[in-house]
């Protein structure tokens, strides 16, 4: 098992290397193939390890080598599997094989295809590294790698700089939680005198709830789960990470990256249950974001944007879930939520690929009958998202509005209304882009076609676990046995153990309004939805509320107000007056000013031999006089 | 050795100072008031030979050796910036046909 | 006597390239003296870690002839540092392909730094020390003063005078220092060590070493002749100031500011921790907008090197073994840059940031190792500087919070200005004097193998040499 877990990352890390070195002189269609083998491969190792921590209850400890050792500092790579990181295991490699095998048919016509393919290996190993690392500081290698590969990804079109600001903007404001994140190492080091996961999480759950020290420890982690799963206020770059290649924005920045907020959260699980207030906070800055997600979701259109507003959104949810203290619910989500975003993504693109790369959906419409396939895997990708029973995202989503309720009734209608809004836009997305009458541009545009079977199997693989996946935890009204619960209870026994037992089980009445009433909303939505987008001649121009929606808030532009501009600024400022005018001016005012004197002093040396020798005399009677006398 | 010393110090010593620095004072406004060169140079050998004398007069009166060897390396270092001073002079003179100091002002800022 | 081979070897080389006899061939001999050095070096190195460390010593009594007693030896930060330097000289010698400059003395000039740089770091008596490190300082004056660029004379007197003030503060604190070593005076670093200066004498001693350092290194507000010389220098000159000599500041402090003064470093901090850390803010937030690459690196390196003297005056074994570490990692990274640099303005002809553009479309093999090169001045963990500036940082932290906090955000900076230079040089549409941008020579990239290797090697296992430090840091 230990030599799994290690060439769980020796084989996408070969991938990228092959792929990478031999970029110029490998055929087109060789990368592709190689780069979905390498995590075909690393898949089948990950459900071995999957099945031996889910049926022996052990985790796998493999220590590498010491990285960073010296005096009381140790610091080894070291690899633990549990149930955690082995469910994320799956996450990654499956849905990853499944997009690599799309990116095939995707980025066929792409001059840097193997380039592609590089970067994507390169992304799983860091992101491998990232959930099977046993400490923080290898966790944030992983961290940081994947945020380099976001980077290259998303300015994966570099000769358009459009492009490379979205992954510029993408790479700088997770550095912003980086520092957090860093930050919140330095203090669990100074406390813990490790960085070890478990030892730190050992030595944390005898420390008393809402210790100050956790406090900041739990904030600066939080930090940099914001700057990396895109919450407020270090959301804005997600939308813009839009620019990528489309498999891109389904594998990482929906699947996979923006999760690791939220393992990172869930790993560190005890840390937080400590410490209330930044529970509290991460549920206020969850909602927030969810709401403004979902709103402005409501009001683009690029059927990019909001595929992407919508992932904002639901990781805002997944942070309520975790604020609300329900770890394996949203750990749940996280699951179905990869499936079917991954899914929504893919058929998106597959949209795109038909329309030869249009992206705005008032150009679309009426796709349902020239791309049918995409469209039924759209619907389904649609359903499971909106909360619609079978799919899987009611399951999930019940978990955490169970969990909302329980928290409070008003927390539970905010998370209902949260949840709501997933059905606006992504009816609204459906009904734009495959139910309307065809609009002008469509009709002139002849190449219309359904995508390739090497990216609409992949995409049905998708479509088939969001539709069964929820099935692995019913609600509790129907089931007694709460399957994934119970798997993942090892991991947060410990947790949940130390969590303030307040909560009083919501009674059977409760639980059937929670069930129904959304449901029944939902149906009026998708009613009216159908009825305001579908006949609606075209979308107008947004003007009023929905104006600043459709802006989002304004954040950028607050941004780039209150920080990129200033900031500028002061370097124009230090760099032509403080650093020349004063710096600088001081320095070569010294050697005016010695050159100035040196100039008035001159004046003393005449050449008259006879006054020379009058100063000489004067002088020594002068030292004479004040050695003797004085 | 014993009998000159006995002679020197048949003089008392204040005699000695006294005439060295009027010798010296000499030489002072010697270096000071004359503008000719060679003047100037006898002047100044005029304060190195004062306080030779007075180095002397102390070594006898001490019945210390080292002002005497002192004088001698006075001397044998004044004999070398004599040298190097005329021949000096000699050019100056060759090439300004005087050696008045005033007209050496050429070397200023 | 190893050691001596060390010194001697690119002291002959560069007396025989001084004659001229070689022409043409000048650059193949330096360099296979440079090699050579490594080599010499490669063996020292091993000799240190696995056998005895006798032959690392060297002490030669002159008391008959100077007063002065030879002494040199290595330790750890020592051969640390002469690794850098034997690693990179070679790197700065093959990389100049410019047919102007190409002269039997530009090299001699190179050789005899680094004989002067290995030197300063291996000389434990600090009248030798003081003659190396004014050594040093004539070849980089001349290389600077000769070949280079518009305003050269100017500017490297500028330099020249601006460091020789520092380095005058330095000597009257070494001569103060001598006065009260026990008698019979000694200049040795030993005697040095072992006086316990009272708070009182410590602060002047630390502020004249600290004048010499802080220019030399150089912080905030003694670095204006740097962007200056840098700019005007030939970029070998450049690599070697930036890539070895600010290194002589840092290691001063770490040989004189830190066993002599720890009073002062240990209370003092609050004072001039808050100047440094102004520095390297600063300098971030120049180079974000700086229009010419050169002067960018410039201010990139003020800045990093900023945080490797917050780490050595941090007063917390962490800050110091990470700041050593950065030293080696800068160095390297540093001169990756340059090398860059260097084959972007010999293909383009300008180093105007925003005239350059889609070089990457052109040269991929080059934009590859300029991004790791770049990615590894931004701290990307498995790449060198990571290590060093977590440790740095961790160490800031745990003796000033606030402070750690505040250097933290050259994390951000420097993916700020780093990505910016790097989107505006290497991405987006080409312009007109990037068109027909070849790609890299087999030549040009083997220039690059010992940087990349050295940036992953210390970043991946830097286990190596940080327990190889660890006793040095006691």
């Amino acid at each position: 098992m230990e030599l799994i877990s290690i060439l769980l990352l020796v084989f996408p890390f070969l991938g990228f290397l092959i792929i990478g070195l031999l970029q110029k002189h490998m055929n087109r269609n060789v990368s592709g193939i190689l780069g979905s083998a390498v995590i075909c491969i690393n898949l089948v190792l990950s459900a071995i390890l999957f099945w031996h921590v889910s049926s022996s209850n052990q985790t796998v400890q493999t220590q590498l080598f010491d990285w960073v050792k010296f005096a009381d500092i140790s610091i080894p790579f070291a690899i633990t599997v549990d149930r955690l990181s082995a469910l994320m295991l799956m996450i990654i490699n499956g849905v990853g094989l499944l997009i690599h095998i799309y990116s095939i048919g995707y980025m066929k016509e792409d001059e840097g295809v193997n380039r592609f393919f590089a970067y994507l290996n390169l992304f799983v190993f860091f992101m491998l590294t990232l959930v099977l690392s046993s400490n923080y500081l290898m966790l944030f290698i992983g961290w940081e790698g994947v945020g380099l590969c976001s980077y290259l990804l998303i300015g994966f079109w570099y000769k358009d700089h459009a492009n490379n600001d979205a992954a510029k903007k993408a790479f700088i404001m997770n550095r912003i939680g980086d520092l957090g994140f860093l930050l919140g190492i330095f203090m669990l080091y100074s406390t813990f005198h490790s960085l070890n996961i478990s030892e730190v999480l050992a030595k944390a759950s005898v420390m008393p709830s809402g210790d100050m020290t956790l406090f900041f420890i739990t904030l600066c982690l939080f930090i940099g789960a914001t700057g990396k799963s895109a919450q407020i206020p270090l959301f804005t770059w997600l939308p813009d990470a839009m620019a990528g290649p489309t498999p891109v924005s389904a594998l990482i920045h929906a699947a996979t990256m923006v999760t690791a907020g939220i393992y990172l959260i869930a790993r560190s699980s005890v840390l937080f249950v400590l410490s209330p207030v930044t529970m509290n906070i991460i549920l206020v800055v969850g909602a927030a974001t969810a709401l403004i997600g979902g709103l402005v979701a409501i009001f683009q259109n690029d059927i990019k944007k909001i595929l992407a507003y919508s992932t904002v959104s639901q990781l805002g949810f997944l942070f309520m879930a975790l604020g609300l203290g329900s770890f394996s619910g949203a750990m749940f989500h996280l699951t179905t939520h990869a499936f079917f975003k991954a899914l929504l993504f893919l058929a998106a693109g597959s949209v795109i690929h038909a329309l030869s790369g249009e992206q705005d959906i008032r150009n679309m419409g009426g796709l349902r009958k020239k791309i049918p396939f995409t469209f039924a895997l759209f619907i389904i990708g649609t359903i499971a998202i909106s909360g619609i029973p079978p799919f899987a995202g009611f399951f999930s989503k019940e978990v955490i509005l169970t969990a909302a309720f329980e928290h409070g009734l008003g927390m539970g209608i905010i998370a209902t209304v949260i949840s709501l809004m997933t059905t606006i836009y992504m009816f609204r997305l459906l009904f734009v882009v495959f139910f309307k009458p065809e609009s002008k541009a469509l009709k002139a545009n002849h190449h219309v076609h359904e995508s390739p079977k090497v990216m609409t199997y992949p995409m049905a693989v998708l479509a088939i676990l969001s539709m069964i996946a929820g099935f692995v935890q019913l609600p509790k009204l129907f089931s007694e046995t709460q399957g994934f619960d119970t798997f993942l209870l090892p991991v947060f026994a410990k947790a949940t153990g130390l969590a303030a037992v307040s909560e009083h089980g919501l009674d059977v009445q409760t639980e059937w309004m929670i069930f129904l009433v959304p449901l029944l909303v939902i149906a009026a939505l998708i009613v009216v939805s159908y009825k305001r987008f579908v006949n609606a001649k075209e979308l107008t121009e947004a003007s009023g509320f929905s104006k600043v929606l459709a802006n989002k808030f304004y954040f950028d532009e607050i941004y780039d107000f209150c920080i990129v501009k200033p900031l500028g600024f002061i370097s124009d400022i230090f760099r032509e007056f403080v650093d020349q005018t004063i710096i600088n001016g001081i320095v070569n005012g010294v050697g005016r000013g010695t050159l100035f004197v040196g100039k008035r002093l001159r004046r003393l040396q005449t050449g008259n031999v006879g006054f020379y020798l009058v100063i000489m005399v004067f002088s020594i009677i002068a030292i004479l006089f004040f050695n003797i006398i004085l | 050795m014993g009998t000159t010393i006995a002679q020197i110090q048949t003089i008392p010593l204040q005699y000695y100072i006294l005439f060295c620095s009027a010798l010296f004072s000499i030489g002072v406004i010697g270096v000071l008031a004359k503008r000719n060169a060679l003047v100037i140079f006898m002047s100044v050998e005029l304060m190195l030979n004062s306080a030779n004398l007075l180095l002397t007069a102390f070594s006898a009166y001490r019945n210390d050796p080292a002002g005497q060897i002192f004088v001698f390396f006075i001397m044998v270092v004044a004999a070398a910036e004599v040298a190097i001073g005329l021949a000096l002079l000699v050019v100056v003179y060759r090439s300004t046909k005087t050696i008045d100091i005033n007209a050496l002002n050429r070397l200023k800022w | 006597m190893i050691i001596v081979l060390l010194l001697v070897l690119p002291l002959l080389a560069s007396l025989i390239l001084f004659t001229g006899k070689l022409g043409k061939h000048s650059r193949e001999f330096a360099l296979i003296v440079s090699l050579l050095e490594f080599g010499v070096a490669l063996v020292a190195g091993y000799a240190f870690t696995f056998a005895n460390h006798k032959i690392l010593n060297l002490s030669l009594n002159l008391k008959q002839l100077l007063d002065i007693d030879i002494i040199i030896n290595i330790d750890a930060v020592s051969l640390l540092m002469i690794m850098l330097t034997t690693l990179l000289v070679p790197v700065i010698i093959a990389s100049n392909n410019n047919r102007k400059v190409r002269n039997h003395n530009f090299f001699g000039l190179i050789l005899l730094m680094q004989m002067a740089l290995i030197g300063v770091f291996t000389a434990s008596e600090m009248i030798l020390f003081y003659i190396f490190w004014e050594l040093a300082m004539i070849p980089i004056f001349l290389i600077t003063a000769i070949w280079g660029g518009q305003n050269r004379l100017k500017i490297s007197v500028k330099f020249l005078i601006y460091t020789v003030v520092g380095s005058f503060a330095m000597l009257i604190a070494i001569l103060y220092l001598y006065t009260l070593t026990p008698a019979p005076h000694s200049f040795s670093f030993d005697a040095f060590y072992h006086l316990k200066l009272p708070y009182s004498v410590q602060v002047p001693v630390f502020l004249a070493f600290f004048l010499a350092f802080a220019i030399k290194i150089p912080l905030f507000p003694f670095h204006s002749w740097q962007a200056e010389t840098y700019n005007v220098s030939p970029v070998q000159g450049s690599m070697l100031l930036a890539g070895i000599m600010l290194k002589m500041g840092l290691y001063g402090i770490i040989r004189f500011i830190l066993p002599i003064c720890p009073d002062v470093v240990a209370g003092g901090s609050l004072i001039f921790l808050p100047l440094i850390l102004f520095g390297v803010i600063y300098g971030a937030i120049i180079a974000i907008r700086q229009p010419k690459l050169k002067k960018m690196i410039a201010f990139v390196s003020l800045s990093h090197v900023g945080i490797i003297a917050l780490g050595l005056l941090s007063n917390n074994h962490y800050g110091i073994e990470g700041a050593i570490l950065q030293m080696f990692s800068h160095g390297v990274n540093v001169v990756g840059f340059f090398l860059c640099y260097q084959i972007i303005v010999i293909r383009t002809g300008t180093d105007i940031i925003s005239d350059l553009g889609g070089i990457a479309s052109a040269a991929p093999k080059f934009a590859t190792l300029f991004l790791v090169v770049v990615l590894a001045n931004v701290a990307l963990p498995l790449t060198n500087s990571f290590v060093g500036e977590f440790l740095i940082l961790l160490g800031l932290f745990q003796s000033n919070i606030y402070i750690a906090v505040i250097a933290g955000l050259t994390i951000i900076l420097g993916a700020v200005y780093m990505l910016r230079m790097f989107q505006q040089v290497m991405y987006g549409p080409q312009t007109a004097v990037t068109t027909n941008f070849r790609d890299l020579t087999v030549r040009e990239m083997l220039l690059f193998v010992p940087i990349i290797i050295s940036i992953f090697l210390v970043g991946v296992y830097p286990s190596f040499v940080l327990q190889m430090l660890q006793t040095a840091v006691k």
